[in-house]
């Protein structure tokens, strides 16, 4: 089944085409990768994805509605949720507030029932710690708990903001590089994550730079150039695919040969 | 002397218990969205002007159902201001939302002066007016429903930040409003509740001190800069430190109008504001803000 369907989808910023009459279908349950140069489009296709850039012209469809036009937070709420290429993290709170306020959306039913029954508060407060925790728990993150957000060394915090992705309780993950500026071990740990989430049958649309985490992690790769389709398969069909090669691996190759 | 240093220190416990919840109101609303909202000291004014208004005279509404409605009709001011004046310009720099709280401060000053004239008017104290003796001091009952009332206002707020996913929620908004936006957090209402509750802190300091007080329709306009002034010196950023520079202040005016001379305590209240941005320009309980980059 398809859970995310995008046509024609295009965005300019004044005269930069940043994204040009793209379309893609994701698949649901497996880990999608959009991977192109540098300015290929790829963090811009993210940002129309989650809501915080109108696009120009085109449609997207998650779970069969359109959700062009919607508000993030109620994109959110349908089941999307996203990591960002530069972190985006509360640093004033902590790693367990952090990642409780993800979970608002699942737990504050009511917002009003809620602020007039002082039980009601409590009780989401319990359930929203539970659910925190429980992120935390998947990240390998328990130990940071009580730490300030603001004190974490890189590597935690790309993690970090991965389990309050998850608190959102999302159908679909999109991570914009989750694996930059990591190194070796940190790099696999985050493959072997990457591939949990899939199996939890949370949906994974990824950008990442990292072509061995790419070809080792996808089901399926879409490749961008200047924000039009290059190509799109199985790892192995992109790996052979002969414009790829030409465009995105180019110079490597002609040194390989 | 020690018997008047204690009178003293009493009355600026009560005065500084009201500062303090319009510095908290102050905090709330700046720590939501970077924006001074100096139409606080207004929320004060319409929190106490509503409340003489529905309680008096013949007709007037028994006392607690007076006081309720008025702080359910302040709220209900800060929600409209934010939903009509604030929300309506968003992208908008701090600075022009600033000008804007500016404009609806004297708007609601300029209804009100219609509305109710130039009287001054005053709240009946809501127990009584028998004098409590604590040695050579005296005390109204009206100075302890400040005080506890004050105190509770300033648990809830800590409550409510701390320990409810909506108080996190706002706080997140503060913090970083896109992401807070991706998690799911409806940016817009959040700030609906930012100025809700701080209209309502205003309110509650309105009511509670016009027995002592007094209250016109220009009421606002030194209660606001009183509590904006006690949220700087506590730091703008920390809510609980809004409180303490609150307290702060009350007591500095207290004892400097006492031992030196009341014609100085506004000035002296605000040199020291004034020593204390030169010297810890976060204030004293905030912590210097680090860009992380
Ligand atoms: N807000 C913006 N305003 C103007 N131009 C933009 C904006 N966002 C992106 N662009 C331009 O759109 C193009 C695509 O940028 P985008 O950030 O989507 O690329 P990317 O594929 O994510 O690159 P990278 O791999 O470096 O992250 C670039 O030319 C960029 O300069
Ligand atoms: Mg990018």
């Amino acid at each position: 089944m398809t859970l995310l369907e995008v046509q024609g989808l295009t965005k300019s910023f004044g005269g930069v085409t940043a994204i040009a009459d793209l379309g893609f279908d994701v698949p649901e349950g497996q880990v999608y990768s959009v991977i192109g140069p540098n300015g290929a489009g790829k963090t811009t296709l993210f940002n129309m994805l989650s809501g915080i850039y109108h696009p120009d012209e085109g449609s997207i469809h998650f779970q069969g509605r359109e959700i062009i036009g919607l508000q993030p937070h109620k994109m959110a709420a349908m089941g999307l949720s996203r990591t960002f290429q530069n972190l985006q993290m509360f640093f004033n709170m902590s790693v367990l507030d952090n990642v409780m306020v993800g979970c608002h959306l699942r737990t504050g039913s009511g917002l009003f029932s809620a602020a007039l029954r002082l039980p009601g508060v409590v009780r989401e407060e319990r359930e929203a710690r539970r659910l925190a925790r429980e992120a935390l728990s998947f990240c390998d993150l328990e130990r940071f708990v009580d730490q300030r957000a603001d004190a974490l060394p890189y590597g935690v915090l790309k993690r970090l903001e991965i389990a309050r992705a998850l608190a959102v309780g999302p159908k679909l993950l999109l991570m914009d590089e989750p694996a930059a500026g990591l190194n070796d071990t940190e790099t696999a740990e985050m493959q072997r994550l990457i591939r949990c989430i899939c199996e939890r049958g949370i949906t994974v649309l990824l950008v990442e730079h990292n072509m061995g985490l790419v070809m080792r992690v996808s089901d399926r790769i879409l490749v961008l150039d200047y924000g039009t389709r290059l190509a799109e398969g199985t790892p192995l069909e992109i790996q052979n695919d002969r414009r790829v090669i030409e465009a995105y691996l180019g110079g490597e190759v002609q040194y390989a040969v | 002397m020690a018997d008047q240093i204690l009178q003293f220190l009493l009355t600026g416990i009560t005065v500084g218990a009201t500062y303090a919840l319009v510095a908290l109101g102050f905090a709330i609303i700046y720590n939501a969205s970077d924006v001074v909202n100096f139409a606080q000291g207004e929320f004060v004014m319409i929190g106490a002007m509503s409340a003489v208004a529905l309680s008096a005279g013949d007709g007037g509404l028994p006392m607690p159902v007076a006081l309720l409605l008025a702080v359910l009709i302040t709220v209900g001011v800060g929600v409209l201001l934010q939903r009509f004046a604030i929300a309506p310009a968003r992208g908008a720099s701090v600075v022009t939302t600033i000008i804007i709280t500016i404009g609806a401060s004297i708007f609601l000053r300029g209804v009100a002066l219609l509305v109710w004239g130039k009287d001054i008017f005053a709240l009946p104290a809501f127990s009584g007016d028998a004098p409590i003796h604590i040695g050579q001091a005296t005390l109204l009952p009206q100075n302890l429903w400040v005080m506890g009332g004050a105190g509770l206002m300033v648990l809830g707020v800590h409550w409510f930040f701390g320990h409810t996913t909506i108080g996190k929620a706002v706080l997140a908004c503060s913090c970083n409003r896109t992401a807070a936006h991706l998690v799911g957090i409806n940016v817009g209402l959040m700030m609906l509740i930012a100025y809700g509750l701080s209209a309502f802190l205003g309110a509650m300091a309105g009511v509670l001190v016009a027995p002592i007080t007094f209250t016109s329709y220009d009421a606002g306009v030194m209660l606001g800069l009183k509590g904006f002034a006690a949220a700087i010196l506590g730091g703008m950023g920390n809510p609980m430190g809004a409180v303490a520079g609150g307290l702060l202040l009350g007591l500095i005016e207290s004892l400097s109008a006492g031992l030196i001379s009341s014609g100085y305590k506004d000035a002296i209240g605000f040199v020291i504001l004034l020593l204390v941005l030169f010297f810890r320009p976060s204030g004293l309980f905030g912590r210097a803000s680090v860009e992380r980059v």
